[in-house]
């Protein structure tokens, strides 16, 4: 739009815009790569225990953890969900998310159709939001998600409880690994929204007096599949 | 248009503010914990993250950040075509009015009524609330802190901790008179009923507005840091997303992130990295069945090419962690009053403030610090803001905004620092001067221009004679 070299109504063109940065620059042309030292910055190195490294800092971070078996991921579940009347489900079709959909039926609790509803306000009505991930961090004890044809931005942000299920192979080590290069994948073939979550959303705006679920889940439950 | 606590009358002086900051005991006591207890944190989180190499891991940021403004013009047009490759639409504003007219285009054509906003400092510095209002559109403050200040028509007092210098009662008689809920002094309660008015506001809206924290040049990438989660509901659910976002947020390289990820979080409030880290490639894909419609980003310059300038060039690091108010002797004493009277306070904003608006707009902002350094060793990308500070007091001499008076003294003072005979007889008129104004040891009050050492304390008088006049006496023959 105003993305070319005219300019579109108040703003400025792109060229004036940058020749006015670059009238205080002493060097142009492309730049050498930036400094950059990963061993420095990394926290946790690749070799380590990343399930209990990413159980302890999100249980840190207040996110409530518990590594669970293929076997056991259904009765885990099904405990979970005891009270529950409507989850949202948002996941990659595959047998976890077939094992979700089948416990959720069983015990009778609607499923959102967030699909076919308007955008994410339809979790509105959901009493959880159950997840996959598409990665967790050990370091941080960050949950990873990404938007896409089977997941929802808003599954995660707007019921009060967050359930997220996490495979032991989708825990990196450090940030520093999540967000190391991916060369060749180009802008638009990203999704649109990855959000890194690490615990239940928090303020101390009132005094610094810590609350959790201002405005997304005041709870947020993992199971780690190993 | 001038009003409000950041927008007062020019030019402004801390001072005219600083006296009822400082007297209120209350906001003061506040103001010191608030920020005591976020300063300690920061140290310890820092160091049991980093230890020894707390030190080199900011010197690298420090550094990356550096890089990123040497090459500005590259980045800049690497992020427009990565985020237009995306589907994003880049503008660029070159100051406050500009970048407002391009947001209320877009509304316009879109026929936005509601709009919901995160928090950013650059639409203060725009003043894009009351410009969204003006046209019509009404816009909710969701950032908890900012939608209470919102309610109170007050203005934010720390970039980090926006209603610092704000208590329970204020936020429960708030939410009594503006949305009508039942009063309570329970945080709890509080933010329940918050909770609650916010999902209206998200459901109603039709147009999401964010700042942002980093800009990826690489892959145009929009990086917004929170930890209630509200930009995330503030952007996903209207069909439009406009991001305000000043041109010193870029970084080359999703790579890159890390390292402030790691820093801005710790710094600003003591965690590991903030709760939401929500990275933002464009508007919702074909496939997608959420997200807005249109994505836009407005590049706003306001005054930054200015600072790109090489001797200022550092300031533009700032990732606006709010590290150096915390810990600043100056800002805990008076910053809950807006005694900045500017969007950016303690020793950022005492720094940037007259850069961007003109030293003769804010003649006491530099002298609004007591040179201490604790800012510089708080800060996550090493500014050297007190180096900074004292480069604008020079401006200030240079360009005449220090007054005759002072600079008559100052000079005279630098003459006496010259040479030992200087210093002793400059010494003896001090001695003799400030001895005629005491009465019974105590000089109560100085006349100008030395009447504000004597105002909120009394000074000692000097003793009769000088320690060295005293030490000579003593070498010379036993004891004086
Ligand atoms: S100047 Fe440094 S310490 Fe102050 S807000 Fe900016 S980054 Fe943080």
């Amino acid at each position: 739009m105003s993305n070319d070299t005219a300019p579109s109504g108040p703003g400025l063109s792109r060229d004036v815009f940058v020749a006015r940065i670059r009238a205080q620059l002493d060097a142009s042309g492309p730049p050498g790569p930036p400094p950059s030292d990963s061993k420095l910055v990394r926290r946790v190195e690749d070799g380590a225990d990343l399930v209990a490294e990413f159980a302890s800092r999100a249980t840190e971070a207040g996110m409530a953890v518990e590594t669970v078996s293929p076997a056991t991921l259904r009765a885990q579940l099904a405990s979970r969900l005891d009270d529950v009347k409507r989850v949202t489900v948002s996941m990659s079709p595959g047998p976890r998310r077939d094992a979700v959909i089948d416990v959720v039926t069983t015990l009778g609790i609607e499923i959102i159709d967030w699909r076919r509803a308007s955008g994410v306000l339809a979790h509105y009505d959901a009493d959880v939001g159950i997840t996959d991930v598409a990665a967790a961090v050990a370091e941080t004890g960050t949950l990873v998600l990404s938007s896409g044809e089977h997941h929802s931005r808003g599954a995660f942000m707007v019921p009060p409880r967050h359930l997220a299920i996490v495979p032991r192979a989708a825990i990196v080590a450090d940030l520093v690994d999540l967000l190391a290069a991916e060369p060749g994948r180009p802008p638009h073939e990203r999704p649109a929204a990855t959000v890194l979550v690490s615990g239940p959303s928090k303020t101390a705006d009132i005094e610094g007096i810590l609350i959790t679920g201002v405005h997304g889940p005041g709870r947020v439950e993992v199971l780690v599949v190993v | 248009m001038s009003g409000g606590p950041l927008d007062p009358p020019l030019p402004h002086r801390i001072a005219s503010r600083a006296g009822a900051a400082g007297r209120d005991v209350q906001l003061q006591q506040f103001v010191n914990r608030a920020t005591d207890i976020r300063d300690h944190a920061r140290v310890e989180a820092l160091d049991a993250a980093f230890g020894s190499r707390t030190e080199a891991v900011r010197t690298l940021a420090g550094q990356i950040k550096q890089h990123t403004l040497d090459h500005l013009d590259h980045y800049v047009g690497q992020f427009a075509d990565a985020a237009t490759a995306a589907g994003v639409h880049v503008h660029f504003a070159a100051d406050g009015p500009a970048a407002n007219e391009i947001c209320l285009a877009i509304a316009r054509r879109r026929g936005c009524r509601r709009c919901v906003k995160s928090k950013s400092m650059v639409t203060e510095e725009t003043k894009l609330v009351p410009a969204l209002q003006a046209a019509g559109i009404e816009a909710v403050e969701t950032d908890l802190g900012e939608f209470i200040i919102q309610l109170d028509d007050d203005a934010p007092s720390h970039i980090v901790a926006p209603m610092i210098h704000k208590d329970r009662r204020a936020v429960g008689r708030a939410f009594e008179r503006e949305i009508g809920a039942p009063y309570t002094e329970d945080p709890a309660e509080l933010t329940a009923i918050a909770r609650a008015h916010m999902r209206v506001q998200y459901q109603r809206a039709d147009l999401g507005v964010s700042g942002a924290n980093f800009l990826v040049a690489e892959t145009g990438t929009v990086v917004i840091c929170t930890n209630e989660g509200n930009a995330d509901l503030s952007v996903s659910g209207p069909p439009v997303h406009i991001a305000f976002v000043g041109i010193e947020k870029l970084v080359p390289r999703l790579q890159d992130l890390p390292v402030f990820l790691k820093l801005l979080a710790r710094s600003a409030t003591a965690q590991p990295i903030t709760i939401y880290t929500t990275m933002l490639t464009g508007p919702r894909r074909a496939a997608d069945h959420d997200g807005p419609e249109e994505m836009h980003v407005i590049l706003v310059d306001n005054g930054r090419t200015r600072l790109l300038a090489p001797d200022t060039r550092e300031l533009l690091r700032c990732i606006r962690c709010g590290a150096c108010l915390n810990t600043c002797p100056v800002y805990r004493k008076v910053g809950g009053g807006h005694a900045y009277g500017a969007v950016y306070s303690g020793p950022i904003g005492a720094t940037i403030t007259p850069l961007l608006a003109g030293l003769e707009n804010y003649p006491d902002l530099p002298h609004a610090s007591s040179l201490c350094g604790a800012c510089f060793d708080a800060c996550p990308v090493r500014i050297d803001l007190p180096g900074q500070l004292v480069r604008r007091r020079r401006e200030m001499v240079e360009t005449r905004v220090t007054g005759l008076l002072e600079r008559s003294l100052m000079r005279a003072w630098a003459w006496s620092l010259r040479g030992p005979r200087r210093y002793r007889m400059a010494t003896r008129l001090q001695r003799v001067g400030l001895r005629a104004l005491g009465r019974a040891g105590w000089i109560r009050r100085a006349p100008p221009p030395l009447a504000g050492w004597t105002r909120e304390r009394d000074l000692p008088v000097p003793a009769r004679r000088s320690f060295h006049d005293w030490w000579k006496k003593r070498e010379r023959g036993g004891r004086p």
